[in-house]
């Protein structure tokens, strides 16, 4: 069964996403925010980040640059939630080592389609 | 999308949604107070974002525009373009009054107060914004385009796409295989890797992307779904997606040739053209060479056998001067131009031919350059065709595929009797071979019929067949009246043949699956059972319940999040009890449905046996009626297969060996045709075949008898045993190496195969016999073999299943009321009286001294027993697991049990405990 | 019950192709090179129909199926010739050597399935 790691601060939408992914047999792990997040990756075999961007603490694209960092997860596929749809947005998430993006508000068959064309 | 889950999601977001409501209220109600507090505004913009994103993924799209409208405002209110005045935060605080409408609505409406916000709001910005503008909004925006291309076309097109992604490509979670993929699910794709960039294994880095590819796509999804494979990775990769120039060709070629049959075939042409080439190189040498002009013909007829089969394949028709039928016609062509230099007194080739063929393989060359590329392309010299006198005349497509099999192979046949016929009449050859070639025909004429539901066709067909077995295995030429018959039902079937036109009348189809169902005697389709069909409605089914298993998995992460947040452990234990209950019914549920997908109905078993019947009957000289009665029951379809043999060898004995002649009827005062009768029911968990026979019956005596001459058993057991015991002597394997005793009716050919490959099935098989009224058979066998119900039980000290299948009852009674007769244990239940036998002695163990006595009445194949045990636990279902690693010799098992809480517990096989039972007995 | 069917061809292109045809439709295939190696995998595997080509080198399709006709046990195994030759005297050259069915090549894989379907009920 494949792993992805959900960061999300809000509640609702962490908790729905990952009734989604789970209901399409994935595993999911959730985390409210960057740091959350690497704390709670700390070596575990992972196949996908699924991450906000606007959070507190850590916001996405850091975290998306320290998971590229790490050498075990230098290839994972990243895919940033986010509400801005703007071009420069993405940009910045392609430079800091995101796959893919998914604009919000968005329906489980959308984030499902993107998730099954970035995961083999 | 289950709508469960969504209904799930709706409520969870409903939940926080009042949360983040109370939270913005009091935020715009602090920002009254403190006027242009960033961190409050902030609070309020991040509260609205919340809303915004997580309402449209929980399906809230209404609320997503509305919160979008407000959210754009107080943007502009954190990045201070905009003052934070009353006005704003009235807004605010009215916002928050309609989206706790919104969330009350169900459906898609505006509600009160909407339009006046949004209006108070839009006069608040800069450059008034639109409501409901319904700018797509952001979720239209998003990539996602899954959906067919604008116009929905679905004509189909061919592209070549060139993708390299850059050497990083990885680094960015990207994997170019998941984009072929990507292709691949919109059509056929034909990829073909490009490796000269891979360098040595030395300089090889492994986390760089070295390889790149080309790819020609046929596909009806239009350029936009091609491009939105890529789109997340277009700054990873260099693309070019273009149209291929030749279309039609294209797409009929790479659409339905399947990419690994084109690859093959290029290759083999490669190397098919290196041949010619080589070979009327060396023949311009020595044009007398006939090895050389042999090898280049049949490089030649290769090639074009290989484009005919390329062409045959696909499915819409090529423009004429595509490079696939040329290069057939040209292959073609050259085939002709050499042909009659082959012959052995032929002339040797002339060098002006030598040069035709020459320039024809250059043409070839550039026309299987063009078509290996891309399938297409530009075209060579029609010229050189002409002079080939190469003509398109190449597969003709029938109207229906099936009426020209049966055309093309009527045909055939008539034409081949017909010479068997002239060769009979010319007298001046051996006369087996033709006979034989003449009954090939018949054969496979009768195969025709039959295929296109042609009755009529039959009769005058097994006439001829009749005539040519006796004459064929005879040896003697065929008498004048014999001949005459032969040529009379010959020019039957012709006239037959002659009537049923081109169009195929007759009750004919196009499929046989939809053929009327005739009488099974008449039934011989080739049935296939290594696939399963499989019911629509059991498919069906099976789908709603692994989605209702789905939607409870759902629960489990809840509840793991209830206990982490600490709540109290009652409610989560009753919660838990829930979700537990629901899993156990839906699995049970799930099971139902897997193991019906697994059933099949008996008839596949059964549909051979009326056509063994006839011929057998037909052989014999015997009359035979055959009545099959219960073919809808339903069996696993293992069992099925393997029952299938054991049942011809039963018809087979009955028919043989069970029913009298005619003659031997009438003599008995019977009705001079037999019935067999092949009989499916359910009976007692398992399913029961029965095949019975009014015949001569068994003779005990005469069974006895030679059992004991072969010393299977002693004289007294012999004298001591009931005609019924007798009768199971049949299964002994010695008896059926016996030379056939006429008195026994030789019954006993096989049946100990018999028998063993039922057991083989955990199934039982006995045999009833009447003198002089007939013999019947009885099969029975467990309905799967995967998983059946059972007895716990206890005996000794120790848990054992006893199987259900086995067990025709079970009670308890005082231990006085069973009685020591001899050396053998008897109690009475209902009337009738058992031999008990204690299940702990049996197995070597101490029996429990309870006052009341346990036990389960046993059937062992024709006998039955009573089977003494401690105590009955429960019924339950269990998973048999057959023993290996040398248990597999511990006949009284039959296998092992896993428990619900991981013991193991053995399974009794109650046929071999009865063998036990009977070692006991003998000492 | 699968059923298997033998190819004998030469041509590695038309072997496979064939081969896919059958199994797509869920026939058993096993294939051989030319005649003689025809024969060796009829003794070796046995088969339930056999399709063969005729122009073959070192044993050609007639002699192929005039062998497997002379072995008593095979008189009535279904043989379908797939040929490109497409002349009257091919075909009864055929038919005398023992074969049920005589196709001319190319022929679309539907023609290929209905008639080895219906060969298979003459067994």
């Amino acid at each position: 069964m494949k792993t992805i790691l959900t960061v999300d601060d809000s509640a609702s939408l962490r908790q729905m996403t990952s009734m989604v992914l789970r209901g399409a047999g994935y595993d999911v792990i959730e985390a409210v925010d960057g740091v959350d997040a690497l704390s709670k990756l700390n070596g575990r075999e992972l196949d996908m980040v699924l991450t906000d961007l606007n959070m507190p603490n850590m916001d996405g694209l850091e975290f998306t640059r320290r998971v590229r960092a790490t050498p075990q997860y230098k290839f994972v596929p990243i895919v940033l939630l986010t509400t801005e749809s703007q071009a420069e947005k993405k940009q910045e998430g392609k430079a800091a080592g995101a796959t893919a993006w998914i604009v919000k508000p968005f329906d489980p068959e959308q984030l499902l389609a993107v998730v099954r064309k970035v995961l083999r | 999308m289950s709508s469960d889950v969504l209904e799930q999601m709706r409520t969870a977001f409903k939940a926080e949604a009042l949360d983040l409501l109370i939270e913005l209220d009091s935020s715009l109600l602090a920002l009254e107070e403190k006027s242009g507090d960033p961190a409050l505004v902030h609070r309020v913009f991040r509260a609205i974002h919340t809303l915004k994103g997580s309402g449209g993924t929980a399906g809230f799209k209404h609320l997503a525009r509305f919160t979008h409208t407000v959210e754009e405002v107080f943007d502009l209110a954190r990045g201070g373009h905009l003052a934070v005045t009353a006005e704003l935060v009235d807004c605010g605080l009215k916002a928050c009054d309609v989206i706790r409408l919104i969330l009350g609505e169900t459906a898609d409406a505006t509600v009160a107060g909407e339009e006046d916000v949004v209006r108070a709001l839009s006069q608040l910005l800069p450059g008034a914004a639109e409501y409901p503008a319904s700018k797509p909004g952001a979720a239209a925006a998003a990539p996602l385009g899954q959906s067919a291309p604008p116009g929905g076309a679905t004509r189909q097109a061919a592209y070549e796409i060139v993708l390299k992604p850059k050497r990083r490509i990885f680094y960015s979670g990207a994997d170019p295989v998941t984009l072929l993929d990507g292709l691949r699910s919109l059509g056929q794709a034909h990829i073909t890797a490009q490796m000269e960039q891979v360098p040595a294994l030395r300089s090889l880095d492994p986390e760089q992307c070295y390889l790149w590819w080309k790819i020609l796509l046929v596909t009806g999804a239009g350029l936009a779904a091609i491009r939105d494979v890529f789109v997340f990775v277009e700054e990873e990769c260099e693309l070019s997606v273009q149209l291929l120039e030749d279309q039609a060709g294209a797409v009929a070629i790479l659409g339905s040739v399947p990419p690994e049959s084109l690859q093959l075939f290029k290759a083999e042409c490669e190397d098919l053209l290196q041949q010619i080439e080589n070979e009327a190189l060396s023949l311009e040498k020595r044009p007398a060479s006939k090895d050389s002009l042999d090898a280049l013909f049949r490089g030649v007829h290769s090639l074009k056998g290989n484009a005919g089969v390329l062409l045959g394949q696909v499915e819409a028709p090529l423009p004429e001067d595509h490079p696939l039928p040329l290069l057939h016609r040209a292959s073609h062509g050259l085939e002709s131009l050499l042909h009659p230099f082959r012959g052995a007194d032929a002339p040797p080739v002339p060098a002006r031919t030598v040069q035709t063929a020459l320039e024809t393989c250059d043409a070839i060359r550039t026309l299987f350059g063009s078509l290996a590329q891309n399938a297409a392309g530009s075209l060579a010299s029609l010229k050189l065709l002409e002079r080939l006198g190469a003509r398109g005349d190449l597969s003709e497509t029938p109207d229906t595929v099936r009426s020209a099999a049966f055309l093309n192979t009527t045909s055939q046949c008539v034409e081949t009797i017909a010479r068997c016929f002239h060769r009979l009449e010319m007298g001046n050859e051996e006369k087996g071979p033709v006979l034989e070639t003449y009954r090939r025909s018949v054969r496979t004429l009768s195969a025709a019929a039959q295929y296109q539901k042609c009755p009529e066709l039959e009769a005058p067909l097994a006439e001829q067949l009749q005539i040519l077995d006796a004459a064929i295995r005879s040896g003697a030429p065929l008498a004048r009246a014999e001949r005459t018959s032969l040529d009379k039902a010959f020019r039957s079937v012709c006239s037959i043949l002659d009537r049923l036109d081109p169009a195929g009348s007759s009750p004919m189809t196009s499929d046989p699956s939809n053929a009327p169902q005739k009488a099974p005697a008449d039934e011989r389709h080739p049935v296939s059972t290594s696939t399963i069909r499989i019911d629509q409605e059991k498919l069906d089914r099976l789908m709603r319940v692994v989605g209702e298993l789905l939607v409870a998995r759902g629960a489990f992460p809840l509840l793991v999040q209830k206990l982490n947040e600490g709540s109290d452990a009652a409610g989560v234990a009753r919660d838990l009890k829930e979700a537990g209950a629901a899993i156990s019914r839906i699995s049970g549920e799930l099971q139902t449905s897997v193991m019906s997908i697994r059933m099949l109905p008996v008839k596949t078993a059964f549909q051979k046996i009326p056509r063994l019947v006839r011929d057998l009957a037909r052989s014999l000289g015997k009359e035979v009626r055959l009545v099959i009665e219960g073919e809808g029951i339903e069996l696993d379809k293992t069992i099925l297969e393997q029952i299938g043999d054991p049942l011809v060898h039963v018809i087979r004995n009955s028919v043989d060996h069970g029913l009298e002649t005619p003659p031997e009827r009438l003599a008995a005062g019977k009705d001079p045709s037999g019935q067999v009768t092949l009989r499916a029911a359910h009976e007692a968990g398992g399913v029961v075949i029965e095949v019975a026979d009014d015949g001569r019956g068994l003779d005990a005596a005469a069974l006895k008898r030679k059992a004991v001459e072969n010393r299977l058993v002693t004289e007294e057991a012999a004298a001591a045993m009931s005609e019924e015991a007798a009768f199971q002597l049949i299964f002994l394997p010695g008896l059926s190496t016996a030379a056939k005793v006429t008195d026994v009716s030789g019954r006993g050919v096989g049946m100990d195969v018999v028998r063993s490959n039922i057991r083989n099935l955990q199934g039982t098989v006995e045999i009833r016999s009447r003198r002089g009224f007939g013999t019947a058979l009885r099969i029975k066998l467990p309905t799967s073999l995967m998983i059946s119900k059972g007895i716990l039980l206890e005996a000794g000290g120790e848990e054992y299943i006893l199987p259900l299948s086995n067990i025709c009852d079970m009670v308890k009674m005082p231990r006085a009321e069973a009685h020591q007769y001899r050396d053998l244990k008897l109690a009475q239940v209902r009337g009738r009286i058992y031999p008990i036998f204690s299940l702990a002695d049996l197995l070597g163990l101490t029996p429990s001294r309870e006052p009341d006595l346990s036990i389960a009445i046993v059937e062992a194949g024709a006998s039955k027993y009573g089977l003494s045990v401690d105590r009955f636990v429960t019924e339950l279902e269990v998973l048999v697991k057959p023993l290996t690693g040398g248990l597999e010799k511990c006949k009284e098992f039959q296998g092992a049990a896993i428990m619900g809480d991981g013991r193991v517990v053995l399974v009794l096989n109650a046929l071999e405990c009865h063998c036990l039972e009977q070692t006991h007995a003998a000492r | 019950m699968t059923k298997t069917i033998l190819i004998v061809d030469d041509s590695n292109f038309v072997r496979n192709y064939h081969a896919y045809i059958l199994e797509q439709a869920a026939f058993h295939v096993i294939t051989a090179v030319d005649g003689s190696d025809g024969l060796e995998k009829l003794y070796r595997n046995g088969c339930d129909l056999v399709l063969t080509d005729v122009n073959m080198s070192n044993m050609d399709g007639y002699e192929f199926i005039r062998r497997v006709r002379s072995d008593q046990q095979y008189t009535a195994l279904p043989i379908i010739i797939v040929s490109t030759e497409s002349e009257a005297k091919d075909k009864t050259k055929g038919f005398e050597a023992g074969a049920n069915l005589y196709l001319v090549k190319p022929c679309t894989p539907e023609t290929i399935l209905e008639n080895v379907r219906m060969a298979l009920l003459a067994a």
